[in-house]
């Protein structure tokens, strides 16, 4: 069984940590609809023998969509690729955006997973990350998507310049007590170009050290396991069964495939991305062509590496599976 | 004309500090003789490696043969031999001065006299050589002719007016300088009837042709077929051709008494003909050889390994291709735990060393890591024995050594006066021992300090310009062997003796030098899966120590679709830097430590 990834560009606001490929002009949104479902439509003709069972939309911020654009690209998928009755479709969201949309719309739509990028529960670090939503909304919008979404997963980031345990503490909490049953959990990186790097570099923030950020990060794993959370990935927390289906295929180096500007698919050990700028993307399909940048076959020394590190980073090495793939003994 | 002391041939040199617009000069002068054409000129034709070029300075030594038809009606021969203007190469100064009866004392109008144009000088008149000062640059606004024509009447005691005003550059003054050579620069004197007595002053090896002796012919005269043999290495060989020096190489059918000339006669290394050594006939055999002659000795020694195993063999046959031009460049094989298979290599000094490093980089492309560069030291040992040792890891153990000699030079520095306190403070820092001022004008002084050689391998030279703005120039000499309170600092990582990284200092400076090279080493070594001890230890007591904290993230980073390639890619450009690193015990360390010392501040 395969996944699809879908990317979807759009940010109403890039936030000052985020350095991905994103357009904040929202007035390009239905040409990339358009394009998006005939990419969908010349892609799917290769995979007719492959079976999808997890559709994922990522950005970006998908939510930005309304339910029926994504309404449209669902329905696409499934004119064109086999999609299992029980697909996992997982959806990113931003909090803000159901304050004027409805969860339920989105449900309707066939979206069955919510990844909410709440990233907090502490208004300050919301302020300090640049997100555009408060506590409270966040609150209030996870407890609405709970009367129709089951599989919620929230995304944290902690290891903020100054941030105390006790603040932490009250994110995970909060997160436990609202019974989220997925928590995906990443430290503040600075990337180059961002705003927040150009901070850094002007000593307006500092960055923990090593030691702070690596006992941040034993104290979220010993929190959230102790409250029945299953520490699956190096960042992944999730409730029994609640793993998401969609990620493990990367983890567990199955098939996935990537629609959409920048976005990066692996299938038959062949590895390959999409422009990333929107743009040539436009062009490309307007020819009827893929839109894809750069295709490699992975070499077998390379998949070893990728393999051994994705299992390191996850479930740790399945011996089995690693004979099945490399027709040797793992040693 | 033979048997006659009146010739027309005039063998000269030009002393000069780097800058000072020798080769410039030089380049007027073959232009105005004919030898070269203005067009076909490149810049500074005598400078002709890369290498030189870049630096400016001269590093090999080269002639050149001019004719120049003077208004007396009067063809002359020019041998113009060029010297190396660093302290590292002086004797090999010296023996190109001794191949001239004469030199062009070149002084820039806006620098004024500096150390190196000064010892060289020293050489010059110890060689007996007719001085024609030369003050050049005089069209620049802020030359300064007057206070430089008086340091030069100081130094020389020669009148204003023999002093000769150019701008090489702008061609003023080229005739003045060859009229001078000409009338003031004694004429070679001709012995063709006494036995041969050729003197070797530099050497260079040819891929086709073998080693190419640049030599003067005292006494007598060479030609194709004479059986020759050098005095000194003893070697017996047959003159395969003999030719003059002048854009290339001219045969001829014979060099005689007072010419300039190549000899090739098969030999496969310049290590048989030693500068300075004498040539005679085998036929004609002489008692006295030419004076002069030394045996080169490394002043400076330091380990050069391969940063990758694999590359052993290649520089061992690099270093082997180096020497056959390069006599005075030493080197045998030694193990290093840290290092692995390497050499341990001599030079005349630091500049010499860079020299060699750089070429094998760039001429040879091998990537090597060196050792902190060592002097040699006398160790008188309690059982009487005394052993030479240039590998500080080789240093005995302390309880079998008596005492420690090191060597010690005699140094001159020039400066404006206004730095004199700081060079003082320099010199204490360094353990110098003052011994005189001269002063060379009103503003300027040469002082004179001894100095233990080990203290201006390092970073001497940057730290005299940066105490003085740049003014202060320097140059020294070998004296001798003094006994010093010197100890052997080892560094630990993780209770493991690194051997490539221990340093030979004087016992005062131990705790401050392990302090700093503990705290350098810990922003140069990354950070490893556990934690890292670096220790600096005198004997078995630890006088300094840092700790590297474990490495504890770098995975926790999101990891999806795009990333995994990302992380691969990431990974093996790890491994590769791994291999670029070298491992000691369970630490690995990247090539920039082993130069730790060298660039501690």
């Amino acid at each position: 069984m395969s996944g699809i990834y879908i990317h979807i560009p759009f940010c109403s606001k890039r936030c000052n940590y985020c350095d991905f490929y994103l357009i904040t002009n929202l007035n390009v949104i239905d040409k990339f609809i358009l394009n998006l479902k005939i990419e969908i439509s010349l892609s799917g003709e290769s995979y007719t023998q492959n079976q999808f069972d997890t559709i994922f939309f990522g950005g970006g911020t998908p939510s930005v969509l309304s339910h029926n654009q994504i309404e449209e690209i669902i329905n696409c998928l499934h004119t064109h690729f086999s999609i299992s009755s029980d697909a996992e479709i997982s959806m990113e969201a931003n909090p803000e955006d159901f304050l004027d949309k409805k969860v339920s719309d989105y449900r309707s739509a066939g979206i069955n997973r919510l990844s909410l990028g709440v990233q907090s529960f502490v208004d300050s670090e919301l302020k300090f990350l640049t997100r555009q939503h408060t506590s409270e909304e966040a609150q209030s919008v996870i407890n609405d998507a709970f009367k129709y979404f089951d599989n919620i997963n929230l995304d944290i980031i902690y290891s903020l310049p100054s941030q105390s345990k006790t603040d932490l503490d009250f994110s995970l909490s909060k997160a436990i007590e609202l019974g989220i049953k997925h928590i995906s959990a990443y430290t503040l990186t600075y990337e180059e170009k961002t705003v927040l790097y150009k901070s850094l570099q002007k000593n307006l923030v500092k960055r923990n050290p090593d030691l702070l950020e690596a006992e941040l990060y034993s104290f979220v794993s010993e929190k959230l396991i102790s409250n029945g959370y299953d520490h699956y990935e190096v960042s992944n927390f999730a409730k029994k069964n609640y793993q998401c289906r969609h990620n493990l295929k990367y983890w567990q180096y199955e098939n996935y495939l990537g629609l959409g500007p920048s976005a990066h698919s692996f299938f038959n050990n062949t590895r390959w991305n999409n422009f990333r700028d929107i743009v040539k993307y436009n062009a490309s399909i307007e020819k009827n062509i893929l839109p894809v940048e750069e295709l490699y076959e992975v070499s077998k020394d390379q998949r070893h590496l990728e393999f051994i590190m994705l299992s390191l980073r996850s479930g740790g090495i399945d011996f089995e599976k690693y004979k099945n793939l490399f027709n040797v003994n793992f040693k | 004309m033979s048997n006659t002391n009146k010739s027309n041939i005039r063998n000269f040199c030009i002393i000069a500090h780097i800058d000072h617009g020798k080769s410039t000069l030089a380049d007027r002068l073959l232009e105005k003789t004919g030898t070269i054409e203005k067009r076909n000129m490149i810049k500074q034709v005598l400078d002709d490696m890369d290498l030189e070029q870049e630096r400016g300075i001269t590093i090999k030594l080269h002639a050149i043969q001019m004719k120049y038809k003077h208004n007396d009606g009067v063809d002359y021969v020019f041998n113009l031999i060029d010297t190396p203007g660093h302290v590292d190469f002086s004797y090999e100064v010296s023996r190109s001065l001794a191949a001239c009866e004469g030199a062009l004392l070149v002084v820039d109008a806006t620098q004024g006299v500096e150390a190196q144009t000064i010892s060289n000088l020293y050489l010059a008149i110890d060689n007996g050589l007719e001085i024609i000062p030369v003050i050049n640059k005089i069209d620049l606004q802020n030359a300064m002719i007057d206070d430089v024509t008086d340091q030069i009447i100081e130094l020389i005691g020669c009148k204003k007016e023999d002093i000769i005003l150019t701008s090489a550059k702008a061609d003023i003054g080229t005739d003045d300088i060859l009229n001078a050579i000409v009338n003031r620069i004694p004429p070679a004197k001709i012995e063709t009837e006494k036995p041969l007595r050729a003197l070797i002053f530099d050497s260079k090896f040819d891929i086709y042709r073998g080693v190419v002796v640049y030599i003067r012919v005292f006494d007598g005269s060479i030609k194709e077929g004479d059986e020759i043999k050098f005095f000194f290495s003893g070697k017996t060989l047959i003159a395969e051709e003999v030719g003059h020096l002048r854009m290339g190489r001219v045969k001829t059918d014979i060099l005689k008494s007072g010419d300039v000339g190549y000899l090739i006669a098969g030999i496969k290394d310049v290590n048989e003909s030693k500068v300075g050594d004498t040539i005679f006939k085998v036929s004609e055999p002489v008692s006295e050889p030419l004076p002069g002659y030394k045996e080169v000795k490394s002043m400076v020694f330091s380990g050069i390994y391969p940063s990758a195993t694999d590359e052993f063999e290649t520089l061992r046959d690099s270093l082997a291709k180096l020497k056959l031009n390069d006599a005075a460049l030493t080197f045998q094989p030694e193990t290093s735990v840290a290092l692995g298979f390497g050499f341990r290599c001599g030079f005349l000094g630091m500049l010499h060393m860079e020299i060699v490093q750089e070429r094998l980089e760039r001429e040879y492309n091998i990537n090597i890591i060196t050792t902190v560069p060592s002097v040699e030291y006398k160790v008188y040992k309690t059982n009487g024995e005394v052993v030479l040792v240039d590998n500080p890891s080789l240093m005995p153990d302390s309880v079998k050594i008596d005492y420690v000699e090191e060597p010690y030079i005699t140094a001159n520095i020039i400066t404006p006066t206004e730095f004199i306190g700081n060079l003082m403070k320099l010199a204490n820092e360094r353990r110098g021992i003052f011994v005189a001022t001269n002063y060379v004008d009103a503003k300027r002084v040469d002082l004179h300090f001894e100095f233990p050689l080990s203290e201006i391998v390092f970073d001497f030279y940057d730290k005299l310009k940066s105490y003085s703005r740049g003014y202060a120039s320097f140059d020294y000499d070998f004296k001798d062997y003094k006994k010093s309170d010197l100890v052997k600092l080892d560094i630990l990582l993780n209770g493991d003796s690194v051997d490539a990284l221990s340093i030979i200092v004087h016992r005062d400076k131990a705790f401050e030098w392990g302090k700093r090279l503990c705290t350098k080493l810990r922003q140069l070594i990354p950070k490893q899966m556990f934690e890292v001890a670096i220790q600096a230890a005198i004997g078995a007591k630890i006088v300094a120590r840092e700790t590297i904290s474990a490495m504890r993230k770098n995975v926790i980073a999101k990891c999806y679709g795009g990333d995994i390639s990302r992380k691969r890619k990431l990974l093996e450009k790890q491994k590769e830097g791994k291999r670029r690193m070298k491992q000691v015990g369970s630490v690995e360390i990247p090539q920039e430590a082993f130069h730790a010392v060298l660039s501690l501040d």
